[in-house]
């Protein structure tokens, strides 16, 4: 008896082949498998954003909940209806203030989230690089603080673009930039191939656990 | 060449060097000096004798010349029509040379004379008589006349040719046609035609000459006599004597002069108008005609053409028809419209003059005044006025009734014929002149655009006014242009010479070509055609077209073959992939080992795990995408593992991706279960969903400010707050660590955040995929994440602290070895291939 799990098997196992295809460049067989995968992903997300969203934070409140609590839903109602607006270029325009709200709310949390999340911590974190008292060697600490500062200031001055005259009528930096952007070019270069190897590794991970499915789905593994 | 010479006029035998007839006085020799010799024109008084105008062949300018033979091929040409159509009335052609005029009167039906067709030598077409009703015609002219009554019989009835001098018989039979006369009837032709097609403009005070106008006699046609000069006979007849018996014409004398033995003694009886002397002279040759003109009795009114055009309130004389058919008109005017005739002379058009006499007489004094003022001026010839008579004409001959033209002439007609213009037109003479002669109709035809009122008419018809026409043959051979111009020729032979061919052909004056002239006296300078550049320019120049020549010189398709190598490379790269890797899962080798250390990160996260607190709540939170399901399955099942197995934690579940809810449940209801069978985990009792968090960051920050009012609800709608696994959870602080599964480096930031403030003292451990991995580092530094699980080689150090489960990194490891291997390699070896295919092109370049 042909079990869900061999039919899911089955599908799982001819869609990879289909994606997999692509390697010999495209092809119906990977487009089909693409507008599979897209397909499938919005019904699924259009049945979450109802069910998970919609539904129990909207319209059931509405519909049954407290009055205040309808009045209340009324404004998120509204401006949601004015959001669809946006479909139609001719009423696009009364979805600007829902649009508004949500890009000032975003924008508003995002950077405050940046400025206490990631701005502040980061830039104590770097000072406390040469913190004595969380390292055992003074050393170390120089070390690994210098190479972080070195990095982190190195980096930051490659990004400063701001240049003067120089002789012949060109515009040139001042050497002590360049000197440090140069520096700072390197650990770009650097962090870019270690993203280079995170993007490779995951990629590899992936395919691996692919051909891992292949072989338990075959019989070949575990 | 015979001794003798017969008289044109009266048919007296002459010797042949004599001059002048013997009997009538009138000239036998032609005047024709070219070809006689005889450069002297026509004097008044002379006859002009017949000749064949053909001689003047040679001595015509080109141009006359052209003409005449394309009037003979065009006449040729119809005639042939013409006999194949059985037309009775040919729609003439103009030449090219009067096509104007020919547009002027295309559509008259006019006859053409003669005269003009002895010139021409074609045969004009005959004028065809449309039935009309001649009632009306007369009463149009305040002359009413029933129908059929003699003048109506007499327009009708055809002149014998024997009333017709004997020399107009003799050029009607003369074998040679000149073409002119077809030519000029072609022009007057169109007139006609203009005037029959709208006899309403005008047509009242018009006479029209076909309705009105009788038909000229076919004999005085044949015999060359312009139809206007029968038109002169026939109204001068009728209107001097009325109709009476002519008697039969028996005497021996010529037939023509014979129409003048019966004419003259019908004006002697009956004078309709008193002519007033003149002293205008009368040609020799008419004096004589005149005066030994006997009696001779008119002939019978049959015979007799009707006036064209009598005078209103005038009868209609048929006697005076009767006349006129036996004596040319013209004759008679000669011989006593002296006034008429000298006053014609003036008004003769200018390419007539020359045939003229050399001196002119001045015209008439105290001329009548009549209706014909108001008409315009018509210009006689000057053929015609060189025909005034020398002497004055009886007062007792009758005068001739003049018969104008169609309307008459105006003066703004005149003027619109460029041929006739004004200044010859001496004064009012003229017009009274013009009143008692009939002009020709092609000429007045070709004078006459618009149809003149009736009071316009003339009323010198009806006087009897007689005009003295001028002998036609002779003075069309005499006169013309040819005369003109060979005596002009030969007075400036040596100054002016007239061109003889070419498109200047006729003209006089013309610069003669000089022999050489055209010719350049000298060689011509020669130019080079080389261009004097100097080697810096040249070299430019080359240098520019090798631009130019570079820019519009097609690029062959290098592209092509890199896309084939590049296709050929991640074919290969994909076959050794998938074959090595494929292998190695397969074979399930465990050839490389594991990791002995886990990375400071990784270490920092098991020992955030492990300091979670036995049966505490932890949040965990599923942000990936099913791409990353692999990798992050790899990644966090150790770790989760581990805090299962270690920690036993109530664990509620959510994720900020929609998928993601999809694929924790995933995570824990098949991988983790799978795994560990041990560490079965069912949902409700030992963990909970709140499935999708919607609003990104928002939502996210809103969880953390208050998770009960961000997710009041599971995923499957269930008051989860209520549920066993979140008892004791109000805030994000009440879970004892918060495990952040991603493969996003902005969730993880995200998660970070928005949760530093209200997660309180609950550590954050993340599970990263490899490629988010680095930079979520520095938060591990800073101290913000407690640990960090980064990839398969983060999980490979989980694993290996948790004592090899679940063991799928070591599944994994080898086949992960194996590939980082691989592209350690392909990068260096492509490298070292770029080196090498960098080198050589090099050495290409420096060997070329």
């Amino acid at each position: 008896m042909i079990s869900p799990d061999l039919i899911a098997g089955i599908f799982a196992f001819l869609l990879s082949l289909m994606i997999f295809s692509y390697l010999v460049g495209d092809n119906p067989l990977f487009r089909v498998a693409v507008h599979i995968f897209v397909g499938v992903s919005a019904g699924y997300v259009a049945a979450v954003a109802w069910w998970q969203a919609l539904w129990p934070d909207l319209i059931f409140p509405l519909v049954s909940g407290p009055a205040l609590q309808r009045a209340l839903l009324a404004v998120p109602l509204v401006l949601s209806g004015l959001l669809l607006m946006k479909a139609w270029p001719a009423l696009s325009r009364l979805g600007t203030p829902s649009m508004a709200i949500l890009v000032g709310i975003g924008s508003a949390v995002a950077i405050g989230g940046a400025v206490t999340g990631t701005l502040f911590p980061q830039i104590g974190a770097t000072i406390n690089a040469f913190d004595l008292h969380k390292a055992a060697s003074p050393f170390e600490v120089l070390i690994n603080g210098g190479f972080i500062l070195a990095g982190v200031a190195t980096t930051l001055v490659y990004f400063h673009f701001s240049a003067g005259p120089a002789a012949g009528g060109s515009v040139k930096r001042f050497s002590l930039i360049e000197i440090i952007a140069f520096v700072g070019g390197i650990f770009l270069a650097i962090t870019l191939g270690v993203l280079f190897a995170g993007v490779y590794s995951a990629a590899l991970t992936a395919l691996i656990e692919r051909l891992h499915f292949f072989g338990t789905f075959f019989g070949l593994g575990n | 060449m015979a001794d003798t010479i017969k008289c044109p006029v009266c048919g007296e035998v002459n010797p042949a060097d004599v001059e002048f007839c013997q009997n009538c006085q009138s000239r036998l020799q032609p005047l024709t000096g070219p070809l006689k010799g005889e450069d002297a024109p026509l004097t008044p008084g002379q006859i002009p004798t017949k000749k064949t105008t053909s001689e003047l062949e040679p001595i015509l300018p080109q141009w006359l010349r052209e003409a005449r033979q394309q009037a003979r091929q065009s006449a040729e040409d119809e005639e042939s029509k013409k006999e194949d159509e059985q037309k009775t009335t040919p729609i003439p052609r103009a030449p090219d040379l009067l096509a104007g005029l020919a547009s002027q009167n295309e559509a008259e039906d006019e006859e053409t004379p003669d005269w003009l067709t002895n010139i021409t030598g074609v045969p004009a077409p005959r004028k065809k008589v449309e039935p009309e009703d001649a009632q009306v015609k007369f009463v149009e002219l305040g002359h009413e006349e029933p129908a059929g009554s003699p003048s109506e019989q007499a327009s009708t009835t055809k002149p014998e040719q024997g009333n017709m001098p004997s020399w107009m018989a003799g050029q009607a039979a003369a074998p040679e046609k000149d073409e002119l006369a077809d030519w000029f009837a072609r022009a007057s032709a169109p007139a006609a035609d203009e005037s029959a097609e709208h006899p309403s403009d005008g047509g009242t005070a018009r006479v029209e000459p076909a309705p009105t106008q009788p038909e000229p006699p076919p004999a005085a046609l044949d015999s060359g006599v312009a139809d206007w000069l029968k038109n002169l006979d026939a109204n001068a007849a009728s209107a001097s004597a009325p109709a009476r018996p002519a008697p039969a014409s028996g005497i021996e004398t010529p037939d023509w002069l014979k129409n003048l033995d019966t004419s003259a003694p019908a004006a002697e009886q009956k004078p309709v108008q008193p002519e007033p002397p003149s002293n205008i002279e009368v040609p020799d040759w008419l004096k004589s005609l005149e005066t030994n003109a006997p009696v001779i009795e008119q002939p019978p009114a049959q015979n007799i053409p009707l006036a064209e055009t009598p005078a209103a309130g005038t009868p209609p004389s048929h006697d005076a028809t009767e006349t006129g058919s036996e004596v040319p008109g013209w004759i008679k005017g000669l011989g006593r419209e002296s006034a008429a005739s000298q006053a014609s002379s003036e008004v003769l058009p200018d390419w007539m003059k020359p045939a003229g006499p050399p001196s002119q007489t001045p015209p008439a004094a105290n001329p009548e005044p009549t209706a014909e003022e108001a008409l315009p001026s018509t210009e006689l010839p000057d053929w015609l006025s060189s025909l005034k008579p020398a002497e004055p004409p009886p007062a007792e001959e009758t005068p001739v009734a003049p018969i104008l033209g169609p309307g008459g002439p105006s003066t703004e007609e005149t003027s619109s014929a460029p041929a006739f213009t004004e200044d010859s037109i001496s004064s009012s003479d003229a017009d009274e002149v013009f009143g008692s002669m009939q002009l020709p109709d092609w000429l007045t035809s070709a004078t006459t655009g618009q149809p003149a009122a009736e009071e316009n008419l003339p009323r010198a018809a009806a006087k009897d006014e007689s005009i003295a026409p001028a002998e036609l043959p002779s003075w069309v051979q005499a006169m013309r242009p040819v005369e003109a111009a060979v005596q002009e020729s030969s007075a400036a032979a040596g100054e002016t010479a007239v061109e003889s061919s070419g498109p200047l052909a006729g003209l006089q004056g013309v610069l003669p070509a000089i022999p050489g002239a055209a010719v350049p006296s000298s060689r011509p300078k020669s130019h080079s055609i080389k261009l004097n550049a100097t080697d810096e320019q040249q070299a430019q120049a080359a240098l520019l077209e090798k631009i130019l020549g570079a820019e519009t010189a097609p690029v062959p398709m290098k592209a092509s073959s890199v896309v084939t190598s590049q296709r050929v490379l991640r074919w290969a790269l994909s076959a050794i992939l998938l074959i090595v890797l494929g292998g190695v899962v397969f074979s399930q080798t465990q050839i490389f080992p594991l990791p002995s250390l886990a990375p400071n990160e990784t270490n920092s996260a098991i020992a955030a795990v492990n300091a979670i607190p036995q049966g505490a709540p932890v949040l965990a939170v599923f942000d990936y995408q099913p791409s990353t399901v692999g990798e992050m399955e790899a990644a966090g099942l150790p770790l989760m593992d581990q805090l299962i197995l270690l920690r036993h934690p109530r664990l509620a579940i959510l994720s900020t991706s929609p998928t993601g809810a999809a694929l924790a449940e995933r995570f824990m209801s098949s991988a983790l279960s799978t795994l560990n069978a041990q560490n079965s985990y069912q949902r409700g009792e030992q963990y909970v969903d709140f499935g999708y968090l919607p609003g990104g960051l928002t939502g996210v920050y809103a969880f953390a400010q208050s998770p009960t009012a961000a997710m009041p609800l599971g995923a499957d709608r269930s008051a989860i707050w209520q549920s066993a696994p979140l008892q004791g959870v109000t805030h994000l602080s009440d879970f004892a660590a918060v495990i952040v599964l991603t493969d996003s480096v902005d969730s993880g930031r995200t998660w970070i955040e928005q949760t530093a403030l209200e997660r309180g003292s609950a550590p954050m451990i993340i599970v990263s995929s490899a490629q988010a991995g680095p930079m979520l580092l520095p938060y591990v530094d800073s101290g913000q994440v407690a640990g960090l699980v980064s990839g398969l080689y983060g999980a490979a150090g989980v694993e290996q602290a948790n004592g090899g489960l679940p063991g799928r990194v070591r599944h994994y490891w080898d086949a992960y070895s194996v590939g980082l291997l691989i592209a350690v390699a392909a990068i260096i070896l492509g490298g070292l291939w770029n080196l090498v295919t960098g080198f050589q092109a090099r050495r290409t370049q420096e060997s070329r």
